[in-house]
C-alpha cells in the first residue's frame, strides 16, 4: 500500500448526498393532512371558522418573525412549522371563541413555548397545546364549546348525538377536532409518508379504547367507548400533537409507552379531573417524560466487550 | 436466506443501479503507477504487461516508461502504452492442481501477485490469510454492497462468475476451510445465476443478503451469515468469518491460472451526471480524467467528483488515478450533491429517523447534541465510537444536521479504528 492509498483510506468518510425530505417538506405534509378537516370546519362552521384559523396562523407567523427580527436571528418561518402550530391551535377552538383568543394563544405558543426555549427542535412542550391550555386557563368559558358531548358524558349520561354524527363531525367542539374520520384520513397519509410514527396515535387511542371498554362508568360499554373515542379532541391531538417529533420520544418502544401514558393520563382527567377532555394536559405531561423515555429505551447498551480495545 | 440486520436504508433499486449492464473495457494511452521505492526500471525502458516495476507494482500494459518522478511518499512511474498488451514472459502460473497445493504455496502466489483487498480494505491478502488460518470456519466472497451508484463488484461478478467461484475455492484451500459463501443481494440476477452454478457444489453456496445499505459492511455481513453481532472493534474471524471482496477472488484466480499479477480492476463511473450505469475494466494507473472521458456524454453539469460512493467516498480531482482499491468515480450534479450545503441552517427536530435507521443501534441525534454541547465523554458513553460511519444519519436527516460529520470528527480525535466497508 502506498502512502497515497493510506491517505485515502484514513480520510474522514462523510456522506455527500442528502434525502429529499426537509423540515419544510414534512411540515407541508402535515398541512396537506389537515386540509380535509379544514374543509369540514369551513363547511360546518362557516366564515367564522375561517377567521379563527386565519388569525391564529397570522399570529403564529408574525410572532416568530418578530422574535427572530428583534433577537437578530435568521427568520425561520419558511420551515412552515409556525403555520402548522397556528393552524393546529385554531383547530382546538370552538367557533364561538373570541378572536383575541386566536391571537393570544399562538403568540404565547411561539414566543414563550418555542422561541424562548431556542426555537424549533429545542422546545420541551408542544407549542400549540400549551397555547391552548394558556387561553383555556385565562378564558375558560370563552374557549369551551356549548353542548360538548364529553361534558355530557362526564355527568353520567349519554350525549344526544349519534356515534355516526361523532364520526363525521356533526357535533359541537373545536372547529377542526370534530371530524374524526377526516382526521384519521390525514393521519393515515402522514404514516404512509413517513412523517409520523403509527406507534404514538395507536398506543394513545388504543389505551383509551381498552380502558373505556373495561370501565364504562355505568353506561353501556360500547356506546361509552364510542363517545370517548369519537368526540372531543382525542383524534386531533393523538395524531397531530402527540406525534410532534420535537416533544415525543425517538425510539419505537419509547413511543409506544409515550402513547399509552398519554391515553392513561387523558382517562385519569376524564374520569376524575376537572376537565371534560383532558388530552391537552395529558400530552403536555407526557412531553415532560420524553427525555426519560429516550434514556431508558435507548437501543444501544454498552457491553463489557467495549473495553476490549 | 440471510439474517436481516437492524436499521439500514433501502436506496433506489432499478435497472440502472444493479450492475447488470454491459461490462466495458478501456485502456488509456498513458497511465501513472505509484511505487514505494526500489524501482526496477528506468526512463525509456520497455515494459510488458505484468512485468514488475517495483515491489508489489506491475505494469498493466506493454509500452515504454515515459517518466519517473518523486511524489510525496514514493515515486510515480508514467507508462505509455503501445496498445499491444504483450505479456511479460516471466509470469508463472500454478502448475499443480489446487488439491495438491500447500497453504504456503498459495499464500506465496498471492503475495507475489501483489494482491490487496479490492473492496477498500487495502491490506495485503496474503498477510490476512496467514493471520486467520485455523481460526475461520467460513470464507465469504462479498458482493453485497448497496451504496448507490457503486455497482463495480456486481458487474465483475456477472462477467466472471466462474472465476469468483474458483477464486473462492483457492481461498478455502489456503485457509483449510470447508465452507465458502458468496454474498449477493437477494433478488439480483447474480443471486439467481450463482445459485444455479453452485447447486451441486458441496462447499460453495449463495448467501442472499438484504438489499438495504450498508449490507456490504463487514459487521452487517457477519450478522447476515451468523445472525450474531460482532463485538465492537472485534475481527470478523472472532465469529469464524473471513471476508474477501469479489474482485479479490477474481484477482487471486487470475494469479493462480495465468500468473498475471493484480494489474486491472472493475471501476464504476457513475453518478447522476450520467444517465445509466457504466462499469469498466481498466488497468491500474488510469487517470480519472481519461476514465470519465471514456464513459461518454454527461447529462448534467457536475459540481462534485467523488472517489468512492456518495456516502463513504471522498472528493477527488480528475488527475487522480485508479488504484487497486478504487471502486467508483462519481460525478454528482447540483441537484444531488447540493443538498449537503444548502442554506438551511442545520437543526435537529428529533424526528428519530436516524435512530430508526442506525445499523449500530445508536441514537445519533443524542450523540449529535452531546458533541455540540462539548460533552465528548458523554458522547463516547452513548456509543459514539461504535459509529461505523455509514452516513445514513446525515443522509436521512430532514434538518440536514451534519451528524456523521461531527461523530467522525470525534472518532478522529479518539483514534478510533475505521471499520472496513467491503462495498
Amino acid at each position: 500500500m502506498t502512502d497515497r492509498e493510506a491517505m485515502a483510506s484514513s480520510a474522514v468518510h462523510t456522506p455527500y448526498v442528502r434525502h429529499a425530505d426537509t423540515v419544510r417538506s414534512m411540515m407541508f405534509d402535515v398541512l396537506i393532512a389537515l386540509i380535509p378537516a379544514l374543509i369540514w370546519a369551513v363547511h360546518s362552521f362557516g366564515a367564522r371558522a375561517v377567521s379563527i384559523m386565519a388569525v391564529s396562523v397570522v399570529s403564529a407567523v408574525l410572532s416568530e418573525t418578530a422574535f427572530n427580527f428583534f433577537t437578530k436571528r435568521r427568520v425561520t418561518v419558511d420551515d412552515l412549522s409556525a403555520v402548522v402550530t397556528g393552524l393546529l391551535f385554531s383547530f382546538l377552538l370552538p367557533v364561538t371563541s373570541p378572536l383575541y383568543t386566536a391571537l393570544l394563544g399562538p403568540a404565547f405558543a411561539i414566543l414563550i413555548v418555542k422561541c424562548a426555549f431556542g426555537g424549533i427542535g429545542s422546545n420541551i412542550l408542544n407549542p400549540a397545546l400549551t397555547g391552548f391550555v394558556f387561553v383555556k386557563l385565562c378564558f375558560p368559558s370563552a374557549v369551551t364549546a356549548a353542548g360538548d358531548p364529553l361534558a355530557v358524558l362526564k355527568t353520567g349520561e349519554l350525549p344526544d348525538a349519534s356515534l355516526f354524527d361523532m364520526l363525521v363531525g356533526n357535533i359541537p367542539g373545536g372547529i377542526g377536532e370534530v371530524s374524526t374520520l377526516l382526521l384519521f384520513a390525514g393521519g393515515a397519509y402522514l404514516v404512509v409518508r413517513g412523517v409520523i410514527d403509527w406507534r404514538i396515535p395507536t398506543a394513545f387511542i388504543g389505551t383509551v379504547a381498552v380502558v373505556t371498554l373495561l370501565f364504562p362508568n355505568n353506561i353501556n360499554g360500547l356506546s361509552f367507548m364510542g363517545c370517548e373515542l369519537l368526540s372531543g379532541s382525542l383524534f386531533l391531538t393523538a395524531i397531530f400533537m402527540a406525534t410532534d417529533p420535537v416533544t415525543s420520544p425517538v425510539t419505537g418502544i419509547g413511543r409506544l409507552i409515550f402513547g399509552a401514558v398519554c391515553g392513561l393520563l387523558t382517562l385519569l382527567i376524564r374520569y376524575f379531573g376537572f376537565d371534560a377532555d383532558g388530552t391537552a394536559y395529558a400530552i403536555l405531561t407526557a412531553n415532560l417524560l420524553t427525555g426519560l423515555l429516550d434514556r431508558v429505551t435507548a437501543p444501544f447498551v454498552a457491553t463489557a466487550n467495549d473495553d476490549a480495545r | 436466506m440471510a439474517y436481516v440486520f437492524r436499521g439500514g436504508i433501502m436506496f433506489r433499486d432499478d435497472k440502472t443501479s444493479r450492475g447488470e449492464g454491459d461490462l466495458h473495457r478501456f485502456e488509456p494511452k498513458k497511465l501513472v503507477l505509484y511505487a514505494g521505492g526500489d524501482l526496477q526500471v528506468d526512463v525509456g525502458a520497455r515494459v510488458l504487461r505484468g512485468q514488475p516495476i517495483a515491489k508489489g507494482v506491475f505494469s498493466p500494459v506493454s509500452g515504454t516508461v515515459a517518466d519517473i518522478a518523486d511524489v510525496p511518499g514514493g515515486t510515480s512511474v508514467t507508462v505509455e502504452s503501445d496498445g499491444e498488451g504483450a505479456l511479460f514472459p516471466g509470469l508463472v502460473k500454478m502448475h499443480k492442481k489446487l488439491a495438491e497445493c500447500s497453504t504456503e504455496e498459495i499464500i506465496g502466489k498471492i503475495r507475489d501477485a501483489g494482491i490487496v483487498g479490492m473492496g477498500g480494505e487495502t491490506g495485503s491478502v496474503a498477510d490476512r490469510i496467514a493471520d486467520v488460518i485455523g481460526k475461520a470456519d467460513v470464507c465469504i466472497a462479498d458482493c453485497a454492497g448497496r451504496e448507490p451508484y457503486v455497482t463495480c463488484d456486481m458487474a465483475a461478478l456477472l462477467e466472471r462468475p466462474a472465476a469468483v467461484i474458483n477464486g473462492l475455492k483457492i481461498f478455502l484451500r489456503a485457509l483449510g476451510v470447508r465452507r465458502g459463501v458468496i454474498a449477493v443481494p437477494e433478488g439480483s440476477a447474480a443471486a439467481k445465476k450463482l445459485t444455479e452454478m453452485t447447486k451441486n457444489s458441496g462447499m460453495i453456496s449463495v448467501l442472499a443478503t438484504s438489499r438495504k445499505y450498508p449490507a456490504g459492511d463487514e459487521r452487517r455481513l457477519v450478522y447476515s451469515y451468523t445472525g450474531r453481532e460482532l463485538a465492537h472493534g472485534a475481527d470478523t474471524v472472532s465469529l469464524g468469518c473471513v471476508i474477501f471482496n469479489i474482485q479479490t477472488c477474481i484477482a487471486v484466480y487470475d494469479a493462480f491460472v495465468s500468473g498475471l499479477p493484480c494489474v486491472s480492476r472493475v471501476v464504476t463511473v457513475g453518478g447522476d451526471c450520467f444517465t445509466g450505469e457504466y462499469n469498466v475494466d481498466v488497468p491500474i494507473g488510469t487517470s480519472f480524467g481519461d476514465l470519465i472521458d471514456a464513459a461518454g456524454e454527461m447529462c448534467a453539469e457536475p459540481v462534485l467528483m467523488l472517489n468512492g460512493g456518495p456516502l463513504r467516498g471522498i472528493p477527488c480531482g480528475a488527475d487522480g488515478t485508479v488504484g487497486k482499491t478504487t471502486r467508483a468515480i462519481l460525478l454528482l450534479s447540483e441537484k444531488t450533491a447540493g443538498g449537503s450545503d444548502t442554506d438551511i441552517s442545520p437543526v435537529c427536530i428529533r424526528c428519530g429517523r436516524c435512530v430508526t435507521h442506525c445499523p449500530e443501534r445508536l441514537m445519533p441525534n443524542r450523540i449529535y447534541d452531546l458533541i455540540r454541547d462539548g460533552k465528548t465523554e458523554e458522547a463516547v458513553a452513548a456509543g459514539a465510537l461504535h459509529c461505523v460511519g455509514c452516513g445514513i444519519c446525515s443522509y436521512i436527516c430532514p434538518g440536514k444536521a451534519p451528524v456523521t460529520e461531527l461523530i467522525a470528527g470525534l472518532k478522529a480525535k479518539n483514534n478510533s479504528p475505521e471499520v472496513t466497508d467491503h462495498d
